[in-house]
Parts: structure tokens; C-alpha cells; sequence
């Protein structure tokens, strides 16, 4: 038996607040059970870059002054982060499609505002961001009360969808 | 805002703080169950905001999660939450045949031990603490808390969780508590129990 073009490939997980670049062939960029967080995609079709960030909230002027290291936490830093690196890994900026994923409301909790819609207002603070870096979405599965986990696969440019109890779905 | 760095000896406190809260979570379970319930050695980590859903199951793990808010005197979150076959054994040992949607009866079992829980919390402090409504639902480990974590991680990129486990021993059931606490009222209550420890 003569196997042929095995690829292996290689799961690489985008935490929360995490953000991930890659142009290897073999990766697979998974942002596991997103709820009110958002993944955000970019792909550059051309050079086969690709990169998601994992976004948790949408504004950085809560957060504190000191130290601070995850620019991929907040919407209006990720957005500018993760284009950043994507063109510093080879990517041109108008070949970059960009989808997003999440931003559900998993509780409805009458107490402060804030839990209940932070995936609403992530999906907002999202939108404003890439609006403001003059992308463009191509494709958003966005809103709802179902956890998602999305996958982009980096040789392809791929990007697929699942909830629980559902097949797995392209976007 | 300044950053108050926790010590080990404020992990310390704070495990005793999840143990004695759970462990009146535990006794208030095993009186309604008639049955016993273990609780294991409380987990006190400060961790990063990547490793939370990691640390609570797995963010990918399909569990049935029931929430509550707290306020007043502290604010911040409750999560329980078990598997959802353990869901169907809390049902079947609490109603019997008895035709009853599996989430209210977890959601009402949690809404009684996380009473006892924040009651206990509330003596410790000698404060009020207001707990609101549950809110159940099945879902990935990682779509239930990033919500709260958002919240409760909205300053710093770490936090401080407080988790137990919950066996009843008989059922094979076990059910994970977590206590997660916005950063101010974490240092208060911080602040709190060092002025009772230096008097």
C-alpha cells in the first residue's frame, strides 16, 4: 500500500484573547465554544495567510494601564493587531476577507445589562473596528443563544461552524 | 486603578473562604437529596483569561450550567455545573418518575445550595450579598462562562477561581461550583479578612 500526501494536520487552539497567525499548510485555527466572544477571520486568498483573533470585549479604556498584554482581548485592539500581523507575515491588505463568528447571548439575566448583551455589543465594537480599518465582511454567523466553535482551515481558507447538536457547517 | 497582587496567603483565604461556602452548599444538598455528599479539596487558582474554560472542563465539554449573579456587598458570578447525564440523576433522584424538565430541577437543587453558599459567604463578611434568579443552560463549557469571565476579567487579564467539586457518592454525581468575583470586590473582601487577621 502506498500512501500518498498524508498532511498532518495541526490543530492550534485561539484562546481567549488569544490571537493566531499562520501560512502553514498543515494548520487549522480552532476558536473552541464561543459564546458572547466573537472570532474574527482573515484570510488573504493570494499568499494563503490566514489569522483569528479571539475577541472578549468590546472596548480597551476599561482596561487597566499596567501591563496589559493581550491586545487580542478587546475589539478595537484586536482588529488593528491582527491586520498588522497578517500584513507583516506577507499578507496584502486588499486581498484580506474577513469573517466573524459568535457573539451569542447564552443567559438572559435581568441583572446590569452588561452580561446580557456584551455578544451583542461585541459583535457592535467588532463591526466598528474592521469598518474603521476599511475591511469589509464577507461572512458573519452571528448572535442567537447557542455556544459556537469555529475552525478556518489556513490551506484553504476555509472556515467551518458547529453548535452542539448540529453539523459541522461552512461559512 | 491600582493592581493589588494576590499573595499566596490571599489563595489560602480564599480557598477556606470556597470551602466553608461549599461545604454549607453541600450540607444544604445532601439534606434535600437524603443522601451523602462529598466535596473535595477546593481549587484556588489566579489564572489567565486563556487557560479559564481549560481549567473548568474543557471550553469544547457540553455541560448543563446554571448561573447566578451576586451583588451588594460582592459582585460577581456563580457557575454549577454538571454533565448532562449527571443532570438526569439529580432529576431522577429528586422527582422520581415524575415527568419534570430536567433544568428546572437542577436550576432549583443549584438555587438552594448557592443560597447556602452565599449565606455563608454573606456571615463570613459580615455584609449583604444579594443573589438573583437561576439561568440554566446546555451548552460548551467555553460559550457558558465567557460571558462572566468578560465581565469579571474586563481590568486585568487574570482572575481568581474558586471551584469545588460536589459527589453524592451513592449516584455517582458530581457537580463543579465556581465562585469567580469582579476584581474589586476580590479585593475588598481581601482587604477584609487581612484587617480581621491583623487585629
Amino acid at each position: 500500500m502506498v500512501i500518498k500526501n498524508v498532511v498532518v494536520m495541526n490543530n492550534i487552539n485561539v484562546g481567549m484573547g488569544e490571537m493566531q497567525v499562520s501560512r502553514s499548510k498543515s494548520a487549522i485555527l480552532v476558536a473552541p465554544g464561543l459564546g458572547s466572544c466573537i472570532g474574527v477571520i482573515m484570510y488573504d486568498y493570494i499568499s494563503n495567510i490566514g489569522g483569528m483573533v479571539h475577541v472578549v470585549l468590546p472596548d480597551s479604556t476599561t482596561a487597566s494601564k499596567q501591563g496589559n498584554t493581550m491586545l487580542g482581548k478587546y475589539a478595537d485592539t484586536a482588529i488593528p493587531t491582527l491586520l498588522d500581523s497578517m500584513i507583516k507575515l506577507g499578507a496584502a491588505k486588499c486581498n484580506i476577507v474577513v469573517k466573524m463568528v459568535g457573539g451569542a447571548q447564552m443567559f438572559n439575566l435581568e441583572k446590569g445589562g452588561n452580561v446580557l448583551n456584551i455578544g451583542i455589543r461585541n459583535t457592535i465594537a467588532v463591526k466598528a473596528a474592521l469598518s474603521k480599518e476599511n475591511l469589509i465582511i464577507k461572512a458573519c454567523d452571528t448572535g442567537g443563544n447557542k455556544g459556537r466553535t469555529c475552525k478556518v482551515d489556513i490551506s484553504t481558507g476555509k472556515v467551518y461552524v458547529r453548535s452542539i447538536g448540529q453539523q459541522e457547517v461552512e461559512l | 486603578m491600582e493592581n493589588r497582587k494576590i499573595s499566596k496567603y490571599d489563595l489560602d483565604i480564599l480557598g477556606e473562604v470556597g470551602n466553608i461556602g461549599a461545604g454549607n452548599a453541600a450540607t444544604a444538598l445532601s439534606q434535600i437529596l437524603n443522601k451523602k455528599v462529598l466535596l473535595n479539596i477546593p481549587m484556588v487558582k489566579l489564572c489567565k483569561l486563556n487557560e479559564i474554560a481549560d481549567i473548568l472542563g474543557g471550553p469544547e465539554e457540553i455541560r448543563t450550567g446554571v448561573f447566578f449573579g451576586i451583588n451588594q456587598a460582592l459582585n460577581g458570578y456563580i457557575l454549577f455545573m454538571i454533565t448532562d447525564s449527571d443532570a438526569l440523576k439529580i432529576k431522577t433522584a429528586v422527582a422520581g418518575d415524575y415527568e419534570i424538565d430536567e433544568n428546572s430541577v437542577v436550576a432549583e437543587i443549584a438555587n438552594i445550595i448557592s443560597g447556602a453558599y452565599v449565606g455563608s459567604l454573606a456571615t463570613m463578611i459580615n455584609n449583604t450579598i444579594d443573589i438573583t434568579p437561576p439561568e440554566v443552560c446546555q451548552d460548551m463549557v467555553g460559550s457558558l462562562v465567557d460571558a462572566l469571565i468578560a465581565n469579571v476579567c474586563s481590568i486585568a487579564d487574570k482572575t481568581v477561581i474558586i471551584g469545588t467539586n460536589l459527589i453524592i457518592d451513592e449516584e455517582e454525581i458530581s457537580g463543579f461550583y465556581v465562585l469567580l468575583l469582579e476584581k474589586e470586590s476580590l479585593d475588598s473582601m481581601l482587604d477584609y479578612f487581612n484587617s480581621i487577621n491583623k487585629m
